[in-house]
């Protein structure tokens, strides 16, 4: 049994990985203002009249802000989404949520809505209702499921994923050469904005997702047990069940309809903050934040390195560093 | 106290039909291999729907808020099944203190002093991760935070089943620790550990549920053989664990 017991103390190897991954993306995210088609030296930026101070505080800084607070609700987002249906596979995406906000917004830009109503971007509304209605279809379909493992619904989640992406497709067809330009443009996943209407309210609504999960953590620590196990201490799991995935459904369906789909993010970062603090489940909220919207915002600062005539998706990026560092945790494992 | 009345249960087919008893005392629940004694126990905790009439303290069970249905009745599953294995014994035995606890804020201290009293009776590490313990340990740490929970009725399933006899005697302990307002439920296979703890006995069948109020009728060996269904020899020749 002695060798099962945890280790009081890391080994150094692995501290120095913790420390080394932190500084890199805590590094990475920092120069992000800076760097893009054109760099920009810190000593201009504080000259008003200056290009440089313009593109900093009106394009840069609002995108850094926009892809932190973008990885907060995708980390956040898929911890949740592994918390309640208890399997490590699930998020938002392989649930086929996203896929809804997908469409959502889709169909906003088909139908030529892109107007504001108090302060409301009516995208970000069709895109809410999207992944509001993919949950629900997607937990009223597995009222019918006679084996009602996560698994099942799992699959439930891909079949709702191909089906709204068929459903995509044929949107594309009714639309004029604008409009496919525009929502093709879209499903490959950008972050760049301007101003900070956007970024503001991503983070917004990335601060209510953690802290309604901060304040629930005690039920999400039963309900990380199982369903019962919380059931029998007194949580109402199906009220708790419904009233997190409104939350998470506002906003990733909000966000989706902002950055288009940004893969991965929610799967490896719950995974790779497990592995690095080999914590109970709930201890793990504030860091998830943390590390998902620095590891955005680095890949967005990767994604503007190259000097190509257009910036690369960022869903590429998150998935060609995400995937190899993700491969040599599981490997390393702990 | 619970009423049972006229009541089915079960998943896609019901297990249980028409079942009725009451109970005011402590109660041992016995019967043959998968005639429906967990499901019965996931009823009354209003874990599975269940058709007729469940009373606990003379309130419908479907009166009672989560909360409340917490204080008032809960269950120990025979395993430890938990999709995250990295919390601390005395994290996972502190959740027993959830339906006590105010919304918003943390356990009070109170919770934890009485947590890690407990954690000590029942012979466990409080800094040791759920994933790392051996079955029984698990149950050990099940019973643990079932008696934090402080309900008025508590179902024990099979919880002898993993322990050792020095640890089988710790949960023996256990339950003499409890208050006399609790009322005790013990699932259980073990013939022995239903005779030495006294409980009145009900014998579950698929259709029926015996009621022997006085143990000692039901430990006769012709009883015994029509329950059962095979022949068996009393005597007092077995090897048991000192209860007293």
């Amino acid at each position: 049994m002695g060798s099962r017991l945890p280790s009081t103390k890391m080994s150094s190897g692995w501290l120095m990985i913790k420390a080394a991954t932190l500084s890199i993306l805590v590094l990475l995210s920092l120069s992000s203002p800076f760097l893009g088609a054109m760099d920009i030296d810190l000593s201009k930026v504080w000259l008003f009249d200056s290009i440089e101070h313009k593109i900093f505080f009106e394009l840069r800084l609002p995108r850094l802000m926009l892809s932190f607070f973008s990885g907060v609700i995708l980390a956040l987002s898929g911890w949740l989404f592994q918390t309640l249906f208890r399997n490590a596979l699930m998020t938002p995406f392989t649930l086929g949520i996203s896929g809804g906000a997908i469409l959502g917004t889709g169909i906003a830009v088909v139908l030529g809505i892109n107007s504001i109503v108090a302060g409301v971007a009516l995208t970000g509304l069709f895109g809410f209702a999207g992944a509001l209605f993919s949950v629900i279809l997607l937990l009223w379909l597995s009222r019918y499921i006679v084996h009602r493992g996560s698994s099942s619904l799992l699959l439930l989640g891909i079949a709702l994923s191909f089906f709204f992406s068929a459903a995509l497709m044929v949107l594309f067809s009714l639309a004029s050469a604008m409009q496919s330009h525009a929502i093709l443009h879209y499903t490959m996943g950008s972050l760049s904005t301007m101003g900070y209407g956007e970024s503001l309210s991503i983070a917004f609504l990335s601060l209510l997702l953690l802290a309604v999960l901060y304040i629930k953590r005690f039920e999400l620590a039963l309900l990380a047990i199982n369903d019962d196990h919380a059931r029998l201490k007194g949580v109402d799991t199906r009220r708790l069940t419904y009233t997190l995935l409104l939350v998470s459904s506002l906003a990733i369906g909000v966000l989706v309809s902002i950055t288009g789909p940004i893969g991965f993010v929610g799967l490896i970062i719950p995974h790779m903050v497990r592995k690095l603090y080999p914590k109970a489940n709930h201890q793990l909220i504030i860091p998830t934040a943390l590390f998902g919207g620095l590891f955005l915002s680095a890949c967005d600062t990767l994604s503007r390195l190259p000097q190509l005539q257009s910036d690369i998706p960022i869903g590429i990026v998150t998935a060609f560093i995400g995937g190899p560092f993700f491969i040599y945790l599981i490997i390393k494992g702990k | 106290m619970i009423v049972v009345e006229a009541v089915s249960c079960g998943y896609q087919r019901p297990v249980l039909h028409d079942i009725s008893f009451s109970a005011e005392g402590d109660l041992c629940v016995l019967g043959v291999n998968g005639i429906g004694k967990s499901t019965l126990a996931k009823a009354l905790c209003g874990l599975i729907p269940a058709r007729g009439e469940i009373l606990i303290d003379g309130k419908d069970l479907h009166s009672f808020s989560a909360g409340l249905r917490a204080k008032a009745i809960t269950y120990i599953p025979p395993k430890l099944e938990s999709f995250d294995g990295l919390i601390t014994v005395h994290e996972f035995v502190l959740m027993g203190r959830y339906p006590y606890k105010d919304p918003f804020t943390a356990y009070s201290e109170k919770d934890e002093k009485l947590v890690t009293t407990l954690i000590e009776e029942s012979t466990l590490e409080a800094g040791h991760r759920i994933s790392e313990l051996s079955s029984g340990q698990q149950q050990l740490l099940l019973i643990a935070q079932a008696l934090s929970q402080q309900s008025d009725i508590i179902i024990f399933d099979e919880p002898t089943a993993n322990l050792d006899p020095r640890h089988a005697k710790t949960f023996y302990d256990a339950l003499n620790t409890l208050p006399e307002t609790t009322q005790k439920i013990v699932i259980t296979h073990d013939l022995n550990l239903a005779r030495q703890l006294g409980f009145e006995i009900l014998f579950l069948q698929e259709d029926a549920a015996r009621h022997f109020k006085d143990p000692n009728i039901f430990f006769q060996a012709d009883n015994l053989e029509k329950c059962y269904g095979v022949t068996f020899t009393i005597n007092e020749d077995v090897i048991g664990v000192a209860y007293d």
